[in-house]
């Protein structure tokens, strides 16, 4: 384990092990403001007030909002398919990797759901 | 010079058609015994007291422990000076060849201070910002690591990078984010008014000893390398940056306390990225400083 500094959920400093704990050496308000982390945390991560994650997970909906934008990127693929200018076998890995998408769509839709 | 801190002038006495010869000479007696005297008095009081600030003790290394006031004034309590420096951010690492950006520097905060002989005061001094790797084999972009805070009996300044203001981060000396608009580091309280480079001007200062502190470390574009911030008195402050094409690149470290490490840029050879390493940030810093009482 660890000691860490955090502002605004955000790993700000890794405390040098020659000054554990933060309390004995440092003031009461930084210390304050210090807590236990695994040992693979270091400076930038996120902080969710339970778990520590390498970076701020996005937010379902704008996660949702980048796959649909993925797919509208794509859309005159599926077009171009239909109207033959595309090889079924070209068009495959597209297909497959649109169904992903919506797939990933789905699975945030229903945790949504489940949220509210 | 009396016990009561008055000189002992002996009032000087003339006969009663004295010449103004005999005045003048007198006169002139009495000022030669004034000077003396005034003369001693200086150095009794110089010779033991310092008007000016003297550096008592420092630690120039990352750390932590306790520092006890010596007695320096008869048992007496006395005023000391503090002044704090945090780690330095380290320099960016970069092996796309796009470039990346030097570690700006610390920040520092004085402060007096009342002691008794034998006082005990915990101080941690921040280390700078270890520089990140952008790994042989794999694209990597690694941005500068914040610095460490420094304390001193629970006054605090910390490190490069670890406070922000309104999402931004707060340095005492910063450069530019873009190496490719400018490479160079900076020193000093070094401010462009347009906001592109700003440096806390008395954050850059020590009032102790009237000398310009922290510069930031060089950034580096593709196959160009700045320089880091450095006084030019001293030759001493960020470090440069590492930026020789398609091999491996390490970014040298800051070399005064407080200040930024260099960048480091390499590119892709062969199909293989190669390793970057950012110049370590440089580590803060403790003097104290002492006027008034014997050293």
């Amino acid at each position: 384990m660890k000691w860490v500094y955090i502002t605004e959920n955000t790993v700000r400093e890794v405390i040098p092990n020659y000054a554990y704990p933060p309390a004995k050496w440092y003031g009461a308000e930084f210390a304050s403001h210090c807590i236990e982390a695994p040992d693979e945390v270091e400076q930038g991560w996120y902080y969710d007030g339970k778990n520590f994650l390498p970076e701020k997970p996005i937010a379902p909906q704008t996660r949702i909002d980048e796959l649909k934008a993925l797919l509208t990127s794509t859309d005159y693929q599926a077009i171009k398919y239909a109207e033959g200018l595309i090889s079924e076998e070209d068009y495959a890995p597209i297909k497959a990797q649109r169904q992903e998408w919506r797939d990933e769509i789905n699975r945030l839709q229903e945790l949504e759901e489940g949220v509210e | 010079m009396k016990e009561d801190g008055k000189m002992a002038i002996t009032p000087f006495s003339l006969s009663d058609n004295f010449t103004m010869e005999e005045f003048n000479s007198r006169i002139s007696e009495t000022n030669n015994t004034i000077t003396n005297t005034i003369a001693e008095s200086v150095e009794e009081i110089y010779g033991i007291v310092n008007q000016g600030w003297t550096e008592l003790w420092k630690q120039e290394t990352a750390g932590s422990g306790t520092w006890i006031a010596p007695n320096l004034n008869d048992g007496k309590s006395y005023q000391i000076g503090v002044f704090l420096i945090s780690g330095g951010e380290s320099g960016g690492a970069d092996n796309n060849g796009y470039g990346v950006r030097g570690g700006f520097s610390g920040l520092s905060e004085s402060f007096l201070m009342e002691v008794t002989p034998g006082d005990s005061k915990l101080w941690v001094c921040g280390a700078g910002g270890v520089g990140p790797n952008a790994p042989y084999g794999s694209s990597s972009q690694k941005l500068p690591v914040a610095g460490g805070s420094t304390t001193f009996d629970g006054k605090l300044v910390y490190g490069a990078g670890v406070q922000t203001f309104g999402g931004l981060k707060i340095y005492g000396q910063k450069g530019l984010d873009s190496p490719t608009t400018y490479r160079d580091g900076v020193f000093g309280g070094f401010e462009i008014k347009n906001d592109l480079v700003f440096g806390l001007t008395i954050c850059c200062f020590n009032p102790f000893t009237l000398e310009k502190i922290l510069g930031t470390g060089g950034g580096a574009s593709q196959n160009q390398a700045g320089v880091g911030g450095k006084s030019p008195i001293t030759g001493l402050g960020g470090g440069d940056a590492h930026a020789p094409g398609a091999t491996n690149s390490t970014g040298y470290p800051g070399n005064a306390p407080g200040c930024g490490g260099g960048a480091a840029v390499s590119q892709l050879q062969s199909g293989v990225y190669r390793s970057a390493t950012g110049g370590n940030g440089a580590d803060g810093a403790i003097y104290i400083y002492v006027r008034g009482v014997a050293v």
